[in-house]
């Protein structure tokens, strides 16, 4: 305790530090991103699955590119743009309310469940895996789960293998009781909000972390479009 | 769509993954791969039906749209044998007596081959070479060194592109090289190839239904070099 001491009294400098008693969350402006973290104390799965709620949540306001990131004590959102958050905009983005169908369209958007449909593929025997030493299967039977997700999507959307792709996400990997319990917990606790010029320590190790996932909502062909304009005006 | 000029000829690029040869008033398509849900169904692999379906009513689109006289189908018609059903004859027989007038062309490519017989009724002339038609020749795999430009399919080209930190994706694309041109896949049950472009390569991207030029900086190799 002693030799984190110094940094918690930076922490304390900076911010304040967070706890069971009060939702601390900090907004930092770097030099090209922006970086809300929260630090609800709930666990790493669960930060998880906050992240990319608040993140989906964030991206259907605003159109955004965010990069998420958890672990054991908070999560961190970071973005290209400048969010401007108050303490209700925070409330809202941590309500319980709607918080399936939230969930549900940001499984769609992410991706997660096409992801998670290669296990679920795979069990079910629609992707052929041969065995060790076994001559490669029938060429013609080759297909990538994605694929196989695609059609089901398209043309058979009620397909229970699909709906297990579902189910398997919320409960596996966004924990949706938890996240609710969480989500229920931080409705009752006070909010604090503070922006901050740097990082502070408890946040660093969120900033530093490796991209774990990313949303966006912003139009890419805008994007790409206006690349190769100036591509064409510089040539 | 996409107009562009090449090799002094106008080509339409439409994000249906279709190329419209104004100059000659043909559509050219490229692996179909039709009943291959079938195919799969076959060896017991439960993938609904329905894409067939979804392509030729696409293909119809492009069709009135371009008012082509002519289908120029790159290789790769049919999946496999076991898709090649009484079920898809139908179908198919269908749509042609809704296209009568439509001259088919098919340059045969390497599922065709084993695909089995192509019932009469569609009316399909089948070539089994490279098909010239200058400043173009037409193949299913891609040619190099040819007197002409080679137009081809086969690989189902598609592209990782990286557009910044925040944003990388992989989009079907209509590619074309030094000596050879690349046609996405028509078929929506189809896989892709990553491919990795040529120094001089120009690259269209199909993204949210609009073909775009996609600028060399951002595009990323892939396992497929073309």
């Amino acid at each position: 305790m002693k030799k984190v001491q110094p940094i918690l009294k930076v922490q304390q400098k900076w911010s304040r530090l967070p706890g069971n008693d009060i939702l601390l969350v900090e907004a930092t402006k770097l030099q090209k991103q922006f970086q809300v973290t929260f630090f609800p104390f709930a666990g790493r799965l669960v930060h998880e699955g906050l992240a990319a709620l608040v993140a989906f949540r964030l991206s259907q306001r605003h159109h955004l590119s965010l990069k998420t990131t958890a672990n054991d004590y908070g999560f961190c959102i970071q973005s290209n743009k400048s969010i401007s958050l108050d303490e209700l905009l925070i409330r809202k983005l941590l309500t319980t309310e709607n918080l399936l169908d939230d969930l549900l369209e940001c499984m769609n958007v992410t991706e997660l469940a096409r992801r998670q449909f290669r296990e679920i593929a795979r069990i079910a025997g629609l992707v052929l895996q041969g065995y060790p030493g076994q001559k490669k299967t029938a060429r013609q039977l080759q297909v990538s789960s994605s694929l196989l997700f695609e059609m089901f999507t398209n043309y058979d959307h009620e397909n229970l293998l699909l709906e297990q792709a579902q189910r398997e996400i919320l409960e596996g990997q966004l924990e949706l009781t938890r996240l609710m319990n969480t989500l229920q917990r931080l409705e009752k606790l006070p909010l604090h909000y503070c922006q901050t010029k740097r990082i502070t320590p408890l946040a660093f190790p969120l900033w530093a972390e490796q991209l774990h996932a990313q949303i966006s909502s912003e139009s890419w062909k805008e994007r790409v479009k206006q690349m190769a304009e100036s591509l064409k005006s510089d040539a | 769509m996409l107009e562009i000029s090449f090799l002094e000829q106008t080509l339409l690029l439409y994000p249906e993954r279709a190329l419209y040869h104004k100059d000659q008033q043909t559509l050219l398509i490229s692996d179909l791969h039709l009943g291959k849900s079938a195919t799969f169904r076959a060896s017991g692999i439960p993938v609904p039906e329905g894409s067939d379906d979804a392509d030729l009513q696409r293909l119809t689109q492009l069709l009135e749209q371009t008012s082509a006289d002519r289908l120029l189908i790159l290789g790769d018609l049919i999946h496999a044998k076991a898709g090649n059903t009484e079920l898809l004859h139908n179908k198919l027989n269908h749509w042609r007596r809704k296209h009568r007038e439509l001259q088919i062309v098919l340059v045969v490519g390497n599922h065709d081959v084993s695909a089995g017989e192509i019932p009469a009724e569609w009316k399909i002339q089948t070539i089994h070479d490279d098909l010239e038609n200058p400043p173009f020749v037409f193949s299913h795999h891609p040619r190099e060194n040819h007197s002409y430009y080679n137009l081809a399919g086969h690989l189902h080209p598609k592209i990782f592109v990286r557009v910044d930190q925040y944003k990388s994706m992989k989009v079907a694309c209509f590619y074309f090289g030094i000596s050879s041109g690349i046609l996405p896949a028509f078929g929506s049950f189809t896989g892709n190839a990553l491919i990795s472009p040529e120094c001089n390569a120009k690259v269209y991207g199909i993204m949210d239904n609009e073909v775009v030029r996609l600028p060399q900086q951002i595009l990323k190799k892939g396992q497929h070099s073309v």
